[in-house]
């Protein structure tokens, strides 16, 4: 009887060993993991970088500087230059016209899927507008409105608010009717059908949007501040290329691209895994589901 | 507390398709428990889309205690649809509070637990198996305490208990609330189980064949000898009858009463 006591504890206990070691096996395989992805994806960047700078140190160029030199021209602008007024300048110019954009986009978007009739009425209006060069837009808002921010603005968000909309109307062309008749039959409120039934249906399409639009607007932004204002970061890189400062376009161009990737991280993927949930769209953001199992 | 006068003349899709409904007329007194039995194609759903508002009328009249139906039906409807049809980005819970905003959490969580899916509502509707779903589609519509509650064929693709358990809610809801209910059906047993009225449909376009009423004593079990005998005299009565043809009704196209 005592034996057979002992015998099941030991058992318990070895089982108990067993499941500590499996999960301390399972971190390290995960911390393995880790260390890989983050090789991946260091090792093409190491890459680029040190051709980039056997290249400047073969060419010796005063227009081609090397990596060392453009770092410390990032630090120097850092430290003692006004870099961070500038991209904080920029970056508000970004996030502002952003918003307008996706709005105005979105609300045209939704309203041309949904009524076939203006669809067809708005559809050449859109070609045109999709087709407008960003150039034209800046110079005719500043020469109506005048050289100030709102004509900055306005013109960044015109040139984005076309490829919002074409992405948005796709979307709301095919919202399942299955699911508004659920609303319809239940009697939902209009407002509650809207955020909780029909506009779900587009997140996966808004956010495509969004995706493409936030590479596009800041190149926009940055025409836009090369030709008519005297602050933020394609100012800036204007008044460089006057003076030949190649490590200093560089710099700046880095350290805005690493906002970006900053954003992308901090908010594109988060976004994305909401979206997700439930798993209901089976293409591209999907990917990141937390219920698709796998890593 | 509420009373159905259907009257349909003909309803078809489109202007040169064929009529799915033919001419078509019955009642359904308050509280009362109707089926509708038929092959697949003869406008059942269709039907039950018209009451619920969603499918416009063409010629004819859907009457809502005596109060012609236009737009969305004056009183509170449930409709459980053929497909669960929920809303994949909202978890169970939140797809019953879709339907009733102001319901208080343990009353979802007893409404769950009454279909059998205790401790699931924070699940997406993806991560349940599809009669999982298909439950948490007859909760939501229970949820609502409906005056009329209309279902598309609700049991299929449910194994025999949750079936037989979801079916003694129908009943218990029925009860409780005096719900008028319109029941889509293939199944006779069922049909038979639970209704105080039978209306068999013909193939398409769908009209009323016969309209029978069930005076068994509830509750009443499929294996009941009654039950069984009630079933054959129907059906030696009036042979062809879930074929949707039955004798005394004479048919325009040829096929019918054919082989």
């Amino acid at each position: 009887m005592r034996h057979s006591h002992s015998r099941t504890f030991q058992g318990r206990d070895l089982e108990k060993l067993k499941t500590e070691s499996e999960t301390e096996s399972n971190q390290t395989s995960k911390v393995k993991v880790m260390s890989l992805s983050l090789l991946r994806w260091l090792i093409p960047l190491g890459v680029i970088l040190l051709g980039w700078q056997c290249t400047a140190l073969f060419l010796a160029s005063d227009n081609v500087p090397s990596v060392v030199q453009v770092f410390s021209s990032l630090q120097s602008h850092l430290v003692n230059g006004d870099m961070l007024y500038h991209l904080m300048v920029t970056l508000y110019r970004v996030a502002l016209s952003f918003c307008i954009a996706m709005f105005f986009g979105v609300m045209i978007g939704i309203v041309m899927g949904a009524f076939p009739r203006l669809n067809e009425a708005g559809d050449s209006l859109l070609v045109i507008a999709l087709n407008v060069p960003a150039l034209v837009t800046i110079i005719l808002c500043y020469v109506w409105f005048g050289l100030v921010e709102a004509a900055a603005i306005t013109a960044v968000a015109i040139n984005k608010i076309p490829t919002v909309i074409v992405m948005v109307r796709e979307g709301a062309r095919v919202v399942d009717r299955d699911l508004l008749q659920v609303a319809q039959v239940f009697k939902v409120s209009p407002f509650r059908c809207f955020f909780k039934v029909y506009l779900p249906q587009l997140y996966p399409f808004i956010m495509a949007s969004a995706r493409s639009g936030l590479s596009l607007i800041w190149k926009v932004v940055l025409v836009v501040e090369l030709l008519g204002r005297s602050d933020g970061v394609g100012f800036q890189l204007g008044t460089f290329f006057h003076f030949f400062d190649i490590a200093s376009i560089l710099a700046y161009t880095l350290a805005f691209a690493a906002i970006i990737l900053v954003i992308e991280g901090l908010l594109m993927r988060p976004l994305d895994r909401y979206i997700a949930r439930g798993n209901y769209n089976d293409s591209g953001a999907g990917d990141n589901g937390r219920y698709k199992g796998g890593l | 507390m509420v009373n159905l006068k259907i009257a349909i003349e003909r309803k078809s899709y489109a202007k040169n398709m064929p009529d799915v409904l033919g001419p078509l007329a019955f009642n359904v007194s308050q509280g009362e428990f109707v089926s509708l039995v038929g092959p697949s194609g003869t406008g059942k759903s269709t039907l039950l889309n018209m009451i619920a508002g969603l499918e416009p009328i063409q010629d004819g009249s859907i009457r809502f205690n005596d109060q012609l139906l236009a737009g969305s039906p004056p009183c509170k409807l449930s409709y459980i649809f053929q497909q669960p049809r929920l809303m994949p980005w909202l978890i169970v819970a939140d797809n019953l509070r879709l339907v009733m905003p102001d319901s208080a959490p343990f009353e979802i969580e007893k409404m769950l637990d009454k279909v059998g899916l205790k401790g699931k509502s924070d699940c997406y509707p993806k991560q349940l198996s599809g009669g999982m779903q298909r439950r948490v589609s007859i909760a939501r519509a229970f949820l609502t305490r409906p005056d009329v509650l209309l279902l598309d064929e609700p049991f299929i693709s449910l194994d025999a208990p949750n079936a037989h358990r979801l079916r003694s809610l129908l009943v218990e809801l029925w009860l409780e609330h005096k719900t008028t209910v319109v029941f889509v059906t293939h199944d006779l047993n069922e049909a038979i189980q639970l209704s105080d009225r039978i209306i068999f449909l013909s193939s398409s376009p769908g009209t009323v064949l016969l309209d029978k009423e069930v005076d068994l004593p509830r509750p009443r079990a499929d294996e009941d000898i009654h039950f069984q005998n009630w079933k054959k005299h129907l059906l030696s009565q009036n042979p062809g009858l879930l074929e949707g043809q039955a004798d005394g009704i004479e048919y325009e196209s040829f096929s019918g009463g054919f082989i």
